[in-house]
């Protein structure tokens, strides 16, 4: 179960997370984004964006008909300014007046925005969560009093825009209401990139509505011998939201792979048709239509899998972290074949727009600090997870289980170097410090604890048990750049958020352990798969299981 | 309103203003917001508010709010209500006179 990863001499066996053997690394520059998040999955204009499903909300009667009247402009107008003012002060950026384009201070437009959001009637502005009237300028609160509602009553004003979403109300209905148009208006005010859907028309005749069994993609595998490391590994990709997007939209890959399109006369798999990323999309292609629930053989994957990777063949359990890495060396690969395929240049892995790189990528900032002269050198460094070590960690409030945090703590403490360290600045060749940050966090964020060691003198593997609690939200904000750990322990940056979504477990010895897969789905349902057998689990025994590999996913609060 | 509920929603008005200028009420609430959700009551009143949809579909925003909202209030986990009431009322000791 030994695994190799990349170390650094004198790191005293901490090893080093790194992109492992197969993808070109270049340095990346310091220019990275700065808010911690990997800039692709916003800039490219082709892929569709899983913002909010509010887009989603049809509309009401009432609405229709104002939107097929005289009144539609107006409507508009005053819709698009009502959602102006509930857009959030974004602290980054600097305000100007249209008037004469002096600055406005932060607090001048929270003062205003309080003051224009406070109830007509009670004057409580309830933290900015009011209904502004789209006919008049009425504003009304709708907890304890409810003066959004008594207004409506009153004087049929209809329609009420919510404060905190941006959305349009139905009183009459009661219910949200939402058209093409006014999310139209909404997207690009509240998130920056309008996102436009397909008309109505198109849908209907094209496509028919899945079952519920294929749209939740809940099926097993079939352990065709030993293949439970690949079967939670795959589970952990069908039901990341993210990936499940992207194969959702493969078809830059799908019609420009030459191995999908070749046709082999033996029906053997061979180099003109084995391709990870083609038989990948052929699971979600089933998995996401199915109407049974019977597990699924993955032959295809498998063979496939084995071409690519000699040291996969063969019916022994592997180690699930390995075959996570391989599987995402593929899709990076395939992804580089597929732009050669379609005459364009190689780009440099910063700026990769592969599955992999626009999911998994992130950058660790390290920074050395020398002892004789105090100068710290940063270096950064790309990533695709985070390899935390358990082993003899004590738990940093004692009587508590040991929990993740205590091992990202441990991950991002200073460490001496052993081996002495020439300074770039004082040229001494001294004892340094060396810290680990985060420089920018993927959407998703994967974590695997170290629980297998290799005893190199007398070439053994064993397995370390230690219970670590696994929280079901994180929060990175002390471990990212700009922030101290100790001081900042308690801070909440709103984008360093994470859910989490998935663990791979490992269950008893090293080598006849077996590998199960605990996932969540959107509405909060957390899954077990065992193989082909698929259960519903509490929430509290997810908590009480433990944990290989964890993964989360951004969660903005 | 009688007399007594307008003063109330004076004060309250007033602590509204406050908090928010002073930036404490983003800090605390979003305090609140990642206990909530660390503690699993975010997840808890999604599938609840799913189930209850399931069992009845035939409701509007404002029927499912009305089941939801006691109970969700009810799920909150005692320890985050004392906590946050905790940081409020250290809050409010700094600022009242």
């Amino acid at each position: 179960m030994s695994s190799s990863r990349k170390t650094i001499p004198g790191t005293s066996g901490k090893t080093y997370p790194g992109i492992s053997n197969g993808i070109k690394t270049p340095p990346v520059s310091s220019n990275g984004s700065s808010n911690g998040f990997h800039k692709s999955i916003h800039s490219d204009s082709n892929s569709l964006s899983p913002s909010d499903n509010y887009g989603d909300i049809e509309p009401c009667s009432h609405l229709k008909s104002v939107l097929e009247s005289n009144a539609k402009e107006t409507a508009l107008i005053t819709y698009k300014q009502a959602v102006t003012i509930s857009r959030p002060i974004d602290p980054q950026h600097i305000y100007t007046s249209k008037k004469d384009g002096s600055v406005v201070s932060h607090h001048k437009l929270l003062q205003r925005k309080s003051n224009s959001l406070k109830c007509t009637d009670c004057s409580l502005n309830n933290f900015h969560n009011n209904f502004t009237c789209l006919q008049c300028p009425h504003v009304g609160c709708f907890n304890d009093h409810n003066h959004a509602y008594t207004h409506y009553k009153l004087n049929q004003h209809v329609f009420a825009t919510d404060s905190r979403n941006g959305l349009l109300y139905c009183f009459p209905c009661g219910n949200y209401v939402n058209h093409p148009q006014l999310e139209k208006i909404r997207s690009e005010i509240l998130t920056g990139y309008s996102v436009s859907r397909p008309t109505d028309d198109i849908i209907d005749s094209s496509y028919t509505d899945p079952s519920g069994l294929a749209v939740s993609g809940l099926k097993g595998f079939v352990n065709l011998g030993a293949t439970c490391f690949m079967s939670s590994i795959l589970q952990t990709f069908i039901h990341n939201p993210i990936i499940k997007n992207q194969f959702f939209n493969n078809d830059l890959h799908y019609f420009n792979c030459e191995k999908n399109l070749a046709t082999n006369e033996s029906g053997l798999l061979d180099e003109t048709n084995a391709c990870i990323t083609c038989s990948i999309d052929n699971i979600f292609q089933l998995f996401f239509s199915s109407n049974t629930n019977e597990g699924f053989g993955m032959t295809n994957l498998l063979t496939t899998a084995w071409y690519k990777k000699k040291s996969l063949a063969g019916f022994q359990e592997q180690d699930a972290h390995e075959f996570w890495q391989f599987i995402l060396n593929e899709f990076h690969s395939d992804y580089e074949r597929i732009r050669e395929n379609i005459g364009k240049d190689p780009v440099d892995s910063s700026e990769c727009t592969c599955i992999t790189h626009t999911t998994f990528s992130g950058e660790l900032q390290s920074s050395i600090k020398c002892l004789s002269c105090s100068s710290i050198t940063k270096t950064i460094d790309p990533m695709v997870d985070l390899s935390l070590e358990i082993n003899h960690l004590k738990s940093n409030h004692p009587g508590s289980e040991i929990n993740l945090y205590d091992c990202l703590d441990l991950f991002t403490s200073e460490e001496k170097l052993d081996v002495m360290y020439t300074c770039q600045s004082c040229g001494d060749k001294t004892k340094a410090i060396k810290s680990l940050k985060l420089k920018s966090i993927p959407p998703v964020l994967s974590i695997q604890l170290k629980r297998f060691k290799h005893n190199s003198l007398n070439d053994s593997s064993s397995k370390i048990e230690t219970p670590i609690k696994i929280p079901l939200f994180l929060n990175m904000t002390k471990y990212a750049i700009g922030h101290d750990a100790e001081e900042d322990a308690d801070l909440i940056d709103g984008d360093k958020i994470f859910e989490l979504f998935a663990l791979v477990c490992h269950i008893g010895s090293v080598n006849t352990g077996h590998y199960i897969v605990l996932t969540k789905d959107g509405n909060g349902q957390w899954y077990k798969f065992d193989d082909s057998v698929v259960s519903l689990v509490s929430q509290e025994e997810v908590m009480r299981t433990n944990a290989y590999l964890v993964f989360y996913i951004t969660h903005k609060i | 309103m009688t007399q007594q509920s307008e003063e109330l929603d004076q004060i309250k008005s007033k602590i509204q203003e406050h908090l928010i200028s002073s930036g404490n009420y983003d800090i605390i609430n979003k305090q609140l917001k990642l206990q909530l959700y660390e503690s699993g009551w975010f997840d808890k009143v999604s599938q609840l508010a799913n189930r209850e949809l399931q069992d009845n579909s035939n409701q509007n925003f404002d029927q499912l709010f009305s089941f939801v909202k006691p109970k969700a209030e009810e799920l909150v986990p005692q320890k985050v209500k004392d906590e946050i009431l905790e940081k409020i009322k250290d809050y409010l000791e700094d600022i009242i006179q």
